[in-house]
């Protein structure tokens, strides 16, 4: 298992590097100039020049291309991402809030998505071709060809203009509040976000569950347990669940980590100030160093998502890491 | 040549068959029904099994249609902009003048953006098109509802603004209604206070997009509304007292005085101010009757000559030639009229909303009324002719273009884009994929990596980044390529390792062994016998991501970073619909190009699962 793991880490260096150097090359394909953005505006011309050179060798843009992708990702390393023009701070700090919030948002999601969709896969495959999984494969079709703006619209204008039961978007004051009404007012903003963003990915995975479960009820042990006359319940969530949870437990692992991964839309769409509105924020601003640490980020979490759900599967699953 | 035709009608028959067998029931014994049937046939019986693809089929064609012939048959212009028509419900009845009345009841014609109002001899209103306003508090009120007390009074005079209406009483009360949110449609307070004191009495009433005037029984003028378009307009003493009629763009006014002479007030930077006619200011010539358009004016004097100036958009500065007298002069907001002494028309100026189109078969004509951009002619005989803009199917965006004519090129734009964008994403897919899988060895693992780095790119950040990073400094229809590139670019993983994988089980198979066995050469192999089961996957994966390519291209449009405007697509015409008040009042703006994204995706979608079940052997299983 080691030995696996090992591999599949060693895997992942030369696909990190690759992508590095295509973020890397975006970024100098940007336009704008980073060093000018940095400047205070109200210098004199001379001062300016000085300033402007000194500022140009302390982002080492003086040196070669290699030589700047090689401190880039050093400094990242350390923990250095650079400076963000957009909120004048370091990235790091910029980014910390819209994390959190992002999680918040994600962390509701990923729970409903999982509760209802697992259910629901399993249902349809055990009544396959029955009305409950005609309804749902419609359903996820639906879902699936919704873009997120238009539903993200549609609720906006039910519930939030014609019936005013919520929030137009945005986010909760913290100074106003305090307590349970702070609390409230959290869950009120998070409501319809969570909505849009459930009802998007669940369609996604009840198909996954629904397969597994298809897959697992048709093979030979199923037919054994039936015929040696276990109740159908037992040959669906003992015989048949546990082995459609190998494909589903990599899902699962998947979507944990799209905790991380803000989703660009939906965000703006309801001003929640998450890291995908952040990077919308940023390109707007012509913010460079934010922009690559927050690609940077992105792919890093997929990456990582990819590492452990392979691992994961290893780990369920002995053939996987045998052959 | 008997071979040869018998050859050609077993071939035609088995054509015709071929139909026929799918959409018409077929009764056959026990025997027939065990005959084999080739693949394709079977996918396609299949297919057209399934009432939900069939279904998705019929939308996609439709759209396809909409999309496709509707440019062709619907052509708009990208640069058009008329912003007086923005955000107007949908309806084409602007020009639907009630049956019952007749050209002699008719006193005076008169239209906002997108209604009309017309006075009777009687002193009744009747009005008729669309309601372009919202009940809003303080700002504005449904224009269509006339007051009670209007109905009740008798009327002598009205004038409309974009989206308001004043009438005046006989007994010099004024009344408006509509859109206030400058104030236009009441007399200011001083005014009104003033108006009581002196005894003065309103005599006649104009009124533009932003404000309202009244003429006052002591020849003066007063004005009130946006204080952007009234500030410049200054009264000089040469005016006060001798108005004889005014005409108005939104920030000028011609005034014709009781000696003939014009005097233009307002924005003093335009050609409508500095262009007047030296004969027209000194008094050697007389000037009989005025019109103004947005930005020129026509004037007509005692002899019918006729003079204009003012900007030179739309040929507006260049009269037609025509034969015959000028009995009178009428101006739209970018169209002028004449009537002449024989009963027609002459017309000229923007024809966009077909405000120079005058209708065919025109009898002689006695009056003639235009604003904005509708008019009318009072005909001999009855009649009432009404030309120029009847409105919008789908209703007007925010820069008042037609949101049918752009739903028709959006919907090409994104129909197009995402189908290159697919073409060009499953074009790589079959190369990689292919490759891995045929080569082996290092080839395939260095693709695979390549898939695996392309995987872990997070799509919309890295699309939003390239296309900002790239699409800033090409031409608009590089920028069209460039979402194409970037979508296609950023798309083919997936497919390329289902392409690699079912290459690499469908060379294991047993009738691949059979035909090596048989001598039959490798690249024969692949070609005839192994390509052709892997094609299946591909088109399946093809439609379905058709649809995802038409969702993320709708949604880096919306987003700002995708197909940029004034070229539509059905994303970014969602894009200026985010506002609250946007969402709230205008529904159609975001809600017909959001629907028109979801059925097209959803057609997709249906056509794509009912396909993939079709080939899925499984579903074959008697």
């Amino acid at each position: 298992m080691t030995r696996y793991i090992i591999k599949r880490i060693l895997i992942l260096i030369p696909v990190l590097i690759c992508i590095t150097i295509i973020l890397f090359s975006i970024n100098k394909l940007m336009p704008g100039d980073p060093v000018k953005a940095m400047l205070p505006t109200n210098l004199k011309a001379e001062q300016y020049q000085a300033a402007y050179d000194a500022m140009y060798e302390k982002l080492g843009l003086d040196k070669s291309l290699p030589e700047q992708y090689v401190r880039w990702m050093l400094n990242m390393f350390q923990g250095d991402f650079g400076w963000s023009t957009m909120n004048n701070r370091a990235v790091a700090d910029v980014v910390a809030e819209p994390i959190r919030n992002t999680v918040i948002l994600n962390v509701g999601v990923i729970i409903l998505q999982l509760l209802i969709s697992i259910p629901i896969g399993i249902h349809c495959a055990v009544k396959r071709r029955g009305l409950f999984d005609n309804f749902w494969q419609v359903f996820s079709l639906i879902t699936w060809s919704m873009p997120s703006f238009f539903l993200s619209m549609c609720l906006l204008y039910i519930f939030a203009i014609n019936l005013g039961w919520l929030p137009f978007g945005g986010m909760p004051n913290a100074s106003l509040l305090s307590g349970m009404e702070y609390v409230l007012a959290w869950l009120k903003h998070l409501i319809l976000p969570t909505i849009v963003l459930t009802l998007i990915s669940i369609a996604s995975t009840i198909r996954i569950v629904r397969n597994a479960m298809i897959d697992a009820l048709n093979q030979d042990y199923i037919r054994t347990a039936r015929a040696k006359g276990l109740k159908e319940k037992v040959v669906v969530y003992s015989h048949a669940f546990r082995n459609a949870l190998i494909p589903v437990s990599t899902v699962v692992v998947g979507t944990v980590f799209s905790l991380f991964a803000g989703s660009t839309i939906t965000e703006t769409i309801f001003a929640w100030n998450g890291i995908g509105k952040v990077l919308i924020s940023a390109i707007n601003a012509r913010d460079t160093m934010l922009i690559s640490t927050m690609n940077t980020f992105f792919s890093l979490v997929s990456v990582l998502a990819v590492l452990v759900s392979d691992i994961v599967y290893g780990l369920i699953d002995p053939r996987v890491r045998l052959s | 040549m008997a071979k040869n035709d018998s050859t050609a009608k077993k071939l035609g028959n088995s054509f015709v068959g071929m139909f026929k067998r799918l959409f018409v029931p077929q009764k056959r014994s026990a025997l027939e029904e065990e005959a084999i049937q080739t693949p394709m046939r079977t996918v396609l019986k299949n297919f057209f099994r399934s009432k939900l693809g069939v279904i998705g089929l019929v939308m996609f064609v439709g759209f396809l249609l909409f999309a496709f012939l509707g440019s062709y048959l619907y052509p708009i212009s990208l640069t058009y902009i008329e912003l007086t028509n923005a955000n107007l419900a949908s309806g084409r009845n602007y020009l639907d003048v009630p049956e019952d009345i007749s050209a002699q009841d008719v006193k005076k014609i008169v239209s906002g953006v997108s209604f009309s109002v017309l006075l009777t001899n009687d002193g009744q209103l009747r009005i008729w098109g669309t309601e372009p306003n919202q009940k809003l508090k303080d700002v504005s009120d449904y224009v269509l509802d006339i007051p009670k007390e209007v109905q009740n009074a008798n009327i002598v005079d009205i004038a409309t603004g974009g989206k308001h209406v004043l009438a005046l009483d006989d007994q010099g009360n004024l009344y408006g209604w509509g859109y206030y949110g400058h104030g236009q449609t009441t007399l200011p307070e001083d005014t009104a206070e003033d108006f009581a004191e002196e005894g003065i009495v309103a005599e006649s009433i104009y009124a533009a997009t932003m404000w309202s005037a009244v003429v006052g029984s002591d020849q003066n003028l007063y004005f009130w509304g946006s204080s952007q378009a009234t500030t410049n307009f200054k009264v000089t003493r040469a005016v006060k007292g001798h108005i004889e009629k005014i005409a108005s763009g939104d920030n000028n006014m011609a005034v014709l005085l009781d000696d003939g002479t014009i005097t233009v007030l307002g924005d003093k930077s335009s050609e409508y101010y500095s262009n007047v006619p030296e004969e027209l200011q000194d008094g050697s010539v007389r000037v009989v009757d005025i019109a103004s358009t947005n930005r020129n004016v026509l004037a007509l004097d005692d002899e019918g000559n006729i003079y204009t100036w003012g900007s030179s958009q739309d040929g507006l500065t260049t009269v037609p030639e025509f034969t015959g007298e000028v009995t009178a002069v009428e101006a739209g907001y970018k169209h002028f009229i004449l009537l002449l002494d024989d009963g027609s028309l002459v017309t000229w100026g923007a024809n966009e909303l077909g405000q120079t189109d005058l209708p065919e078969n025109m009898g002689p004509v006695t009056q003639i009324f235009s604003d904005y951009f509708q008019s009318y002619a009072l005909g001999e005989d009855g009649t009432i002719y009404a030309w120029g803009n009847r409105g919008y199917f789908l209703g007007s965006d925010e820069f008042g273009r037609d949101m049918l004519g752009r739903l028709i090129h959006g919907g090409r734009i994104s129909l197009t884009v995402g189908a290159i964008a697919m073409l060009i994403s499953t074009m790589i897919a079959l190369i990689v994929g292919l490759a891995a899988g045929y080569f082996g060895g290092w080839v395939d693992h260095l693709l695979m990596r390549l898939a695996d780095v392309f995987s872990a790119i997070p799509f919309y950040p890295i699309a939003i980044t390239l296309n900002y990073a790239i699409g800033n400094s090409l031409s608009e229809s590089g920028r069209l390529y460039l979402i194409m590139v970037v979508l296609g670019v950023l798309g083919w993983m997936g497919l390329a390792r289902l392409v690699r994988a079912q290459l690499l089980v469908e060379r294991e198979k047993d009738f691949v062994l059979a035909a090596k066995a048989l001598g039959i050469r490798q690249n024969k192999i692949m070609w005839r016998h192994i390509l052709p089961n892997v094609f299946n996957l591909v088109i399946v994966n093809v439609t379905l991501g058709y649809a995802s390519s038409l969702l993320t291209e709708a949604g880096l449009s919306f987003l700002g970073f995708g197909v940029a405007a004034p070229t539509p697509s059905w994303g970014n015409m969602l894009t200026s619909a985010q506002a609250s008040t946007v969402i709230q009042y205008y529904w159609w703006r975001w809600f017909v190009p959001g629907l028109c994204v979801v059925l097209a995706a959803l057609s997709a979608n249906l056509i794509g699962d009912a396909l993939r079940e079709a080939m899925d052997p499984r579903e074959n299983e008697r």
